[in-house]
């Protein structure tokens, strides 16, 4: 090839002719500012690709200062309307454009996800609003349980729907990378019976943690039970603050809410922060009617509760100094767990709690701003190991 | 049912592009450029000019891009005080700062910016006893400072022509790529022809790109500006056209009874073995009447 360009060379050179005429500089000049268009600029252009001459020129120009390539505008261009008029053509086409991306970002993420992910056997979705008529309202767990792991979902409604047991729904929705680095900040995973589930407002940092209807399919009353008061210790944990819709009605003004239960009742936690300083903060609050009002429960007065989890009609509850409740009466009673190991007793404040069949409860505590330890039972808080 | 509203309000642009055209005539986007320089017929007395000469000009020049320096230039060339001393005051430095980045020789530079100075005010006069001014030229299709640019690189390649032709006829001559002449051969006749051929059907904005590229050695960033295309448009075209000259030339040869091995081992000849027609280096000197002064 390189011969074959030495000869084009060559050839291109002895095609050079020497005019006697010549564009004038305006010709030339409006050339280089591109302002020739049709008939004149292709006679400038068969000129130049013969004349050396004015191609010299040409790049002489080029070595002034502010080339003639990047001149000013031209008049047209000046002025408020000119503005106007050069970009209406742009935005006209831009408008299909955006219409597009409007779409794309409407249709709901999951639905996206479901698109590329047909194996899987379950799917959370928000656009299914009915339940399966297949499965009954009050039908226990065993069948239609899904356990819901730490996950941080956009804010959106949504209704869950149960087509897959046992489904993480971190497996439907991918964290970010800065919801991951709240992650550990989150409650832990409940079962829930999915057909029970009402419509629900998620919030970014909210985490679901659902419980299954009640054997009886009954709301059933939350007495408090007296416990001793457990000696409150400022808290190191920093909750996310969603706006849990249901929770505005009443129970927790703007307070954060970290974490939320739902059975025949939703139950609710909020959550303590270092920097909010509020009445319900580490209270647990119950809605019997699908979260539009919200009474508070009262498990053991003086404590501040810092987790919440559910398994069925099996409440969890978690705070501060090594305090945890157990109900297996979806919330009519409350049992103190005392948690030992051997001769280690728990201590420091419940961070996490998992229960992921009802016999098995996990539960993590932190001591301080970097151990954390892990504690499992897998006799319903009988006896505990850690780890 | 998007679609359909999105014609439809791509009609309305359209129709009202093509009203808005009709509406804004040349003659009146020239008045509006003559206005915002504070041109106007109503303050023509700002260059020196008069309403009446205002007027002629926008009828005169109706495709000037760039009206209000039109107006100055013309203003001066007629002589008006007023243009002059905006003149001075907008060009007259830069007159020579483009003269010395071109001629890049201070001495030379004020030598040459003092001439075309003296060329633009009219040294000489007509028959009506007005001076003759190399603005009178000046038709407003590019910037008044661009044409300036053009008008001193002009007279720097003017000069440096003038001294080219003293000096002795073999540097100029050996100066010219592939003109040295060998033995003539009748196939690297035959090469050559093919050549030609397949030069002579390129578009000539190809042709320009060759000669560019090829002839005047200037990078792909130096000829997309002054084309006002990007370089990798430009890479991409020159290799387009590369190609298709290759595989034209190379069916010339097939079709002269050349073989395929013979053909490629042609195109990759040395060129120094080319035997190049003096009689059409002398051509050169042919005239043509594309551009008349």
């Amino acid at each position: 090839m390189a011969g074959f360009r030495q000869l084009l060379q060559a050839r291109l050179a002895t095609q050079q002719q020497q005019f006697a005429t010549h564009p004038d500089a305006g010709l030339l000049s409006a050339f280089a500012e591109d302002h020739l268009r049709g008939a004149e600029r292709a006679g400038v252009v068969a000129h130049l690709a013969r004349c050396d001459e004015c191609r010299h020129i040409l790049a002489l120009l080029e070595t002034v200062e502010g080339s003639v390539a990047f001149l000013v505008d031209t008049p047209r261009a000046s002025g408020w309307g000119a503005g106007i008029w050069r970009w209406r053509m742009a935005a006209v086409a831009a408008i299909p454009l955006l219409a597009l991306l409007a779409i794309i970002r409407l249709e709901p993420p999951q639905n996206r996800m479901n698109a590329v992910t047909p194996t899987k056997p379950r799917t959370l979705t928000p656009t299914v609003v009915q339940s399966p008529p297949s499965i009954p309202k009050n039908t226990p767990r065993q069948q239609d349980q899904i356990r819901l792991s730490m996950v941080t979902p956009p804010i959106r409604r949504e209704r869950l729907s149960p087509e897959a047991p046992g489904q993480q729904l971190s497996d439907v929705l991918e964290p970010s990378a800065p919801q991951k680095m709240e992650q550990k900040n989150l409650q832990p995973a409940a079962q829930v019976s999915a057909a029970s589930l009402p419509v629900i407002q998620l919030s970014r940092s909210a985490v679901l943690e659902p419980a299954p209807l009640s054997s009886e399919g009954q709301q059933q009353d939350v007495p408090s039970q007296t416990q001793p008061p457990a000696q409150q210790s400022k808290s190191a944990f920093q909750f996310a603050r969603p706006t849990f819709g249901a929770i505005r009605s009443g129970f927790v003004n703007a307070t954060p809410v970290a974490s939320v239960a739902m059975t025949t009742s939703l139950w609710a936690l909020d959550a303590p922060r270092d920097d909010v300083t509020s009445p319900e903060s580490g209270t647990v609050a119950r809605s019997t009617d699908g979260g539009k009002t919200w009474q508070p429960v009262t498990v053991s007065p003086g404590v501040r509760f810092t987790a919440l989890c559910a398994n069925g009609p099996e409440i969890w509850i978690g705070g501060e100094m090594a305090a945890l409740f157990h109900s297996a009466d979806d919330g009519a009673t409350w049992i103190p767990i005392n948690v030992v190991s051997g001769d280690t007793p728990l201590t420091g404040t419940i961070t996490r709690l998992i229960s992921p069949v009802p016999d098995r409860i996990e539960l993590q505590t932190q001591t301080d701003q970097r151990r954390t330890d892990t504690w499992v039972s897998l006799d319903r808080g009988a006896h505990w190991t850690k780890r | 049912m998007f679609l359909k509203w999105y014609i439809s309000i791509g009609a309305k642009v359209i129709v009202s592009d093509a009203a808005q055209l009709s509406r804004m005539s040349l003659e009146r986007e020239a008045a509006q450029a003559a206005s915002e320089l504070g041109c106007t017929p109503a303050s023509g007395d700002v260059l020196g000019l008069t309403d009446t000469e205002i007027t002629e000009l926008i009828r005169q020049f109706p495709a000037a891009a760039f009206f209000g320096d039109l107006l100055l230039a013309r203003a001066c060339a007629l002589g008006r005080e007023p243009a002059w001393d905006r003149f001075l005051v907008l060009y007259r430095e830069k007159l020579f700062r483009f003269a010395a980045q071109i001629a890049k020789d201070d001495s030379i530079a004020r030598e040459l910016a003092d001439s075309l100075y003296a060329d633009l005010f009219g040294t000489k006069q007509n028959c009506d006893g007005r001076r003759i001014s190399k603005l009178d030229s000046f038709s407003g299709r590019g910037s008044l400072e661009g044409w300036l640019r053009t008008i001193v690189a002009q007279e720097y390649v003017n000069r440096y022509r003038r001294e080219r032709k003293l000096t002795p006829l073999d540097e100029s001559v050996h100066g010219k790529p592939g003109v040295l002449s060998g033995a003539p051969s009748p196939s690297l006749d035959l090469l050559a022809k093919a050549t030609d051929e397949a030069l002579v059907a390129l578009a000539e904005e190809e042709r320009l790109l060759l000669s560019f590229y090829y002839l005047d050695g200037r990078s792909l960033a130096e000829i997309g500006r002054t084309l006002h295309r990007h370089e990798s448009s430009i890479a991409r075209r020159l290799e387009k056209i590369l190609n298709s000259l290759r595989k034209r030339v190379f069916q010339s040869l097939r079709d002269a009874g050349l073989s395929r091995r013979a053909a490629n081992e042609m195109l990759e000849t040395d060129v120094r073995d080319l035997q190049i027609n003096v009689r059409a280096l002398l051509e050169q000197e042919r005239k043509t009447e594309a551009f008349s002064k």
